[in-house]
């Protein structure tokens, strides 16, 4: 369809060209001008309209263990990571971008949680095993209430995820957006929100120690994802 | 980080490294000695290093953690800052020490 679309807008553009009666050498460099821009604004307006124009399916019924959420338009956004990067002469530049979300809520164990996806996609519930950035649908919970979702309530759809102290795993999501299939998972408690436990974990230091997280009861633990490259 | 270990103690905090070199596709035993080189040059060589196998997709796994920065964890397993840095990682622990 879009290869289709880009050739129909090609012979179109090329066909008003003719029209203006330009001289040869001035009819190729403007063309290519004026072609390449149309070509690729093209490709980018069949790209944003594909996830939120996409058709609502029905909402399903809930099998077992299953929770369907209704998503609607909401105020809620997701803030993204804050990046501090450098600018001119050297001065630090912050860029944290936010993402339109529609939202539902989920009660577990009790508690009421507001949810969200992305209001315009993508949907995409897996992830590429062979790239180093996860690219599957964010899903955000409001673990605190507060109303406000920073980038570490959100979570990665392709990993089973947090609501409260229970798992979750995302079964399905409406390409339309306007539903979401959640199932509970076995998984052991994983992923850390604020105000609640720290999951469990049992790790290996290069000197051969393991670690768990009952080592540091009684102590603050400051828990430094680094890296020396 | 090590002002902040200095001046609490290792009986009142401690520090895991957990450091996701390999998830770069460098082997692990040798991101292994590069970090401790690395953890050497800077003092801290003694703090407790994990090289996860597969870096940030581990960190995401485990704690969904995607990017770098210090997650607080209480004396009661209660977390209280996740990707904080500077000065909100003295304030929280100063508020949990009840100063």
């Amino acid at each position: 369809m879009l290869i289709y679309r880009k050739i129909v807008s090609l012979f179109a553009v090329s066909y008003r060209f003719s029209l203006l009666k330009l001289h040869s050498p001035f009819r190729t460099a403007a063309a290519s001008l004026f072609l390449l821009p149309a070509v690729s604004l093209m490709g980018c307006q069949s790209q944003d309209v594909r996830a939120s124009n996409a058709k609502p399916l029905p909402m399903p019924t809930a099998a077992k263990g299953e929770v369907v959420v209704k998503l609607e338009p909401s105020r809620l956004k997701r803030e993204g990571q804050l990046k501090i990067g450098k600018g001119w002469f050297g001065a630090p530049t912050f860029d944290q971008k936010e993402e339109q979300l529609v939202s539902g809520n989920v009660t577990v164990n009790g508690e009421k949680f507001a949810i969200g996806i992305p209001k315009d996609g993508p949907y995409e519930l897996k992830a590429d095993e062979d790239e180093y950035k996860n690219s599957s649908m964010r899903i955000s919970v409001d673990a605190n209430n507060d109303g406000r979702l920073p980038d570490h309530e959100s979570w990665f759809s392709s990993n089973p995820f947090r609501i409260g102290d229970s798992m979750f795993t995302v079964s399905a999501v409406d390409p339309g957006g306007t539903w979401i299939t959640l199932a509970k998972s076995s998984v052991p408690l994983a992923g850390v929100v604020l105000g609640r436990r720290c999951p469990d974990f049992e790790l290996w230091t290069t000197t051969g120690k393991k670690v768990t997280l009952a080592d540091y009861k009684g102590k603050h633990l400051l828990l430094d994802v680094w890296s020396m490259t | 980080m090590k002002g902040i270990q200095k001046k609490y103690g290792q009986d009142k905090l401690q520090v895991l490294l957990l450091s996701v070199d390999s998830g770069y596709g460098i082997n692990p035993q040798r991101a292994m000695e590069s970090d401790l080189k690395t953890m050497t040059k800077q003092g801290v060589q003694d703090w407790p290093n994990v090289v996860l196998p597969n870096g940030m997709k581990d960190t995401e796994r485990m704690f969904n953690l995607d990017g770098y920065g210090l997650t607080l964890v209480d004396p009661n397993g209660i977390v209280r800052g996740i990707h904080i840095y500077g000065d909100d990682v003295t304030e929280l622990l100063e508020k949990g020490f009840g100063k």
